[in-house]
């Protein structure tokens, strides 16, 4: 990628992807994940779970329009068209817009209700991307690689396996061409908050084993793990105490490891070609675990900003790697 | 659509999630902010400067300009980082808004200074500290030896201030790859130790009368030691006595004051830190906080310091006209004539040893700012992969710090062997205002270069109508303009003379293409390499 590795003339590219993760119910950064092969001039398009949002938006409706709060704007009495657009910038920074009176928005408070409304509000979002995708990438030769992550609802799987386009690759082995594999998986070791697809250390590294068991050209392989591995530049992120607030030390925030020792030590071990992560969003870097390459894109999805990252693939391995922010 | 207050409502629910994460307080935030500039103590060196520099000034009227041009910056910077809260600094809010090598001209700008700056702060630590402690102590304890040494370590050895700047930047370069916790923690004890020695200066300034100081300078330096300083001040006409200040000169001051207070907008590089920086009442709570917060501080300082110094002894004594300093009163000597009113020996050698800590917060506050900015460029492919390689067991960038540690040591050599600081210190703060000059074009075209990330952003924020952004980056392009402008008017009082003043804009100017020319240099390599250095910040089109 940098200065000084330069990619050998005679290698012919084999494969290229772009892989995002983290996006969060951003529907500005899907809808720019599903023009970035194209963009970027690659192949395949990754996408490395936690796709799905983590808040509601309430717009009140009252007799004279809509109202809500957002970013510390109030919009008042706003007629059908501009809830349009709110309900619009709303998708886009990753949130969910949810209509309806004021007692049925107070009613959110009940955490079980939130719950529910918030499911019902992910799976139909889902939906609309996968007809999205369907539209924007039948026929184009484009493939499209998808896997939950550990903050992604259960039920949005079987929206994802209803595309046409969209392939639904959690804990499965796919090939993208005659040198290079990809195994995937979207769970991560435990956190703090309890998250629905999260797995032991012991667990995790199974799964690992498990697919790397269907794995036919080792050398080759690329790994898109949602958790990095632990001890690197790819999982800092600051400490939290009991209450989830962040521990300062010395007027910053202290800065721990959060990744995945499963995943350290399946690299280590097995020492594939490349892993590609997500899960911490602002430990966006690039080291290498002996052989293996392993990229952290970073999201800043609220923003609506896609972080990624550009891969080309050769014969002999990595023929380049390029952070992005699109 | 309206955008007008509101009856309350729930602004949004959130489910338990990877993240979620409960913001730290505003005041945390404010500390870091504010030890991100000029810590106190230093930004009453630089201060004092004004005094030096332009004659018959009025400090205070100068500072509270500054205070208030500041602001406009400090504006703009929150409203940008607030609406690109996720990463830091100028580089990628102008890199995103107007183009990556315009971005890396800025950043490129603020590097070169920031290197001066860590080289000038290492040579400070033996000429603004070291000296001053030791020449206290030595005219307290009738020591010739300490004496001897402040006057050496004033620059009077000029092998010996270089080779004490080349140290004290090893060590904090060391202790920096050693880890950040640790070094964090080295800053915060000295900044602690010297923000309690500043606060123990000041009330003893406040406490002693003027007729006290003037006692004690006499009985220290000998009779009639006081007058001889004012008298002197008064011959070179640096003193204020019996004619007033000069509005000329107090323009000119603005100009270093706000070299004083404008850094506030060094909070910027904090923001991917720490979570909430996307919302603007914390963010420009935070930054205004921290910079009217410490010019309040300062002005109050300032204030106490003159009142029982006096401007003419301390300018005369400036001038050389109080030998009781060994050679080594500077513009220090807030710190020196507190000790000095102190009496005893043991609260003397404190207090001046306590004012040596300014400086390597100061210094490592400038080493990080630098060495993220190479580890961006790195990672962007404008430089080789090696300047971003981390230690994986200490997580420090090894080879940023220590590229900063060979070009901060050339600056350290050039302000130790050249004899005009002042040329170097303000070709330092010229380079400064570039990157803010291109904020404030990003902040004025930012709703039609980028009207997506605008809109509903909080940069899009009108006040009675006034669309504040707008008017921000207005007075930020202004004070960025404006202010290096007055270099012009006023170079001469700054020392920048001849061909050094050529040679500095020549230098300025050639920012951009240099800029320009390295990063059009790396594009056509990465291309080489498969990369496509222009991809790194172009927005794919969502529809």
């Amino acid at each position: 990628m940098r200065l000084g590795r330069r990619r050998r003339e005679a290698e012919a590219e084999t494969a290229s992807l772009f892989f995002a993760t983290d996006i969060h119910g951003s529907e500005r950064c899907f809808r720019k994940f599903l023009n970035a092969a194209k963009f970027y001039g690659v192949g395949n398009l990754v996408l490395g779970g936690d796709i799905t949002g983590k808040t509601l938006v309430p717009i009140e409706q009252t007799q004279r329009g809509f109202s809500a709060s957002l970013l510390g704007h109030d919009y008042v009495d706003l007629d059908t068209a501009e809830r349009g657009e709110l309900e619009a910038r709303i998708r886009d920074m990753g949130r969910y817009p949810v209509v309806g009176e004021r007692d049925e928005l107070d009613a959110l408070a009940d955490e079980a209700h939130m719950e529910e409304v918030f499911c019902t509000a992910v799976v139909e979002s889902m939906r609309r991307w996968v007809e999205l995708a369907d539209e924007r990438l039948a026929g184009t030769g484009i493939r499209c690689f998808v896997a939950p992550g550990n903050d992604d609802y259960w039920e949005i799987d079987e929206a994802l396996r209803g595309s046409e386009v969209v392939e639904f690759v959690e804990g499965s082995r796919v090939r993208l061409d005659e040198r290079h594999e990809m195994i995937t998986t979207g769970y991560s070791n435990r956190t703090p908050w309890d998250s629905p697809r999260e797995l032991d250390e012991a667990e995790l590294l199974a799964l690992l084993e498990r697919m790397y068991g269907e794995v036919e050209d080792p050398d080759g392989l690329i790994c898109v793990f949602h958790p990095p591995p632990s001890g690197t530049e790819l999982d800092q992120a600051p400490a939290i105490d009991a209450e989830f607030k962040v521990v300062l030390e010395n007027g910053e925030p202290k800065m721990i490891n959060v990744g995945s020792t499963a995943v350290r030590k399946f690299f280590l071990e097995r020492q594939p070609l490349l892993g590609l992560h997500g899960h911490v969003h602002d430990s966006r870097a690039e080291q290498r675990l002996g052989r293996t390459l392993c990229l952290n894109p970073g999201s800043q999805y609220s923003e609506g900003v896609l972080m990624g990252a550009i891969v080309r693939l050769s014969d002999s391995g990595i023929a380049s790697n390029q952070f992005v922010v699109g | 659509m309206t955008d007008t207050a509101a009856p309350p409502r729930p602004e949004s629910f959130s489910r338990k999630s990877t993240g979620l994460v409960r913001n730290v307080t505003s005041l945390q935030q404010l500390v870091f902010n504010a030890s991100a500039t000029n810590p106190l103590g230093a930004a009453m060196v630089f201060g004092l400067f004004a005094l030096v520099l332009f004659p018959r000034a009025n400090p205070y009227i100068a500072l509270l300009a500054a205070l208030g041009l500041g602001a406009f910056v400090w504006m703009t910077f929150a409203l940008l980082t607030s609406t690109i809260p996720r990463v830091g600094g100028d580089y990628t809010l102008n890199s995103r808004i107007l183009t990556p090598w315009l971005g890396f001209s800025g950043s490129l700008a603020i590097v070169v200074s920031s290197l001066i700056a860590v080289g000038i702060t290492a040579w400070w630590a033996g000429t603004q500290g070291l000296s001053p402690a030791f020449s206290v102590i030595g005219a307290v304890n009738h020591s010739q030896f300490f004496t001897d040494l402040g006057s050496d370590l004033s620059g009077g050895n000029r092998g010996l201030s270089f080779a004490v700047a080349v140290g004290v930047l090893a060590a904090v370069s060391a202790l920096a790859i050693a880890g950040t916790r640790l070094i964090m923690r080295v800053v915060v004890v000295l900044f602690l130790i010297a923000a309690t020695g500043f606060a123990v200066d000041m009330l003893i300034l406040l406490f002693t009368s003027s007729d006290s100081f003037r006692s004690t300078v006499d009985s220290t330096a000998g009779a009639g030691s006081y007058a001889k300083a004012v008298s002197v001040a008064q011959e070179s006409g640096v003193a204020t006595g019996g004619h007033g200040y000069d509005a000329t000169s107090t323009f000119g001051a603005i100009y270093t004051m706000l070299g004083v207070t404008l850094w506030v907008w060094w909070g910027t590089y904090t923001a991917a830190e720490f979570r909430g920086a996307g919302q603007r009442r914390r963010t420009l709570a935070t930054m205004f906080g921290a910079g009217w917060g410490q010019g309040l501080l300062l002005l109050l300082a300032l204030v106490v310091f003159l009142n029982t110094v006096g401007a003419d002894f301390f300018t005369g004594a400036l001038s050389g006209g109080f030998e009781g300093g060994g050679g080594a009163v500077s513009t220090a000597g807030y710190a020196y004539f507190g000790a000095l009113v102190a009496g005893g020996k043991v609260i003397v050698a404190l207090l001046s040893l306590a004012f040596v800590g300014w400086w390597v917060p100061l210094l490592y506050a400038n080493q990080v700012q630098a060495g993220r900015s190479i580890f961006a460029w790195s990672l962007d492919g404008l430089l080789p992969s090696w300047a971003s390689s981390v230690n994986e067991r200490r997580h420090t960038p090894v080879a940023a710090i220590a590229i900063v540690f060979v070009l901060a040591s050339a600056a350290a050599a050039w302000v130790s062997f050249s004899s005009n600081f002042f040329a170097i210190f303000n070709t330092m703060q010229l380079f400064a205002y570039i990157p803010i000059i291109l904020a404030g074009i990003s902040a004025l075209i930012l709703p039609w270069r980028r009207p997506e990330l605008f809109a509903g952003s909080p940069a899009d924020w009108k006040v009675a109508g006034v669309p504040v952004l707008r008017v921000a980056g207005a007075g930020c392009l202004a004070v960025g303009v404006c202010s290096p402008s007055s270099v012009f008017r006023f170079h001469e009082n700054l020392g920048i003379t001849g061909g050094y003043f050529t040679g500095m804009i020549v230098a300025l100017l050639a920012v951009f293409p240099l800029a320009g020319l390295w990063y059009f240099a790396a594009r056509s390599l990465q291309r080489g390499a498969g990369v496509d250095l222009d991809l790194a910040y172009t927005e794919i089109p969502p529809d």
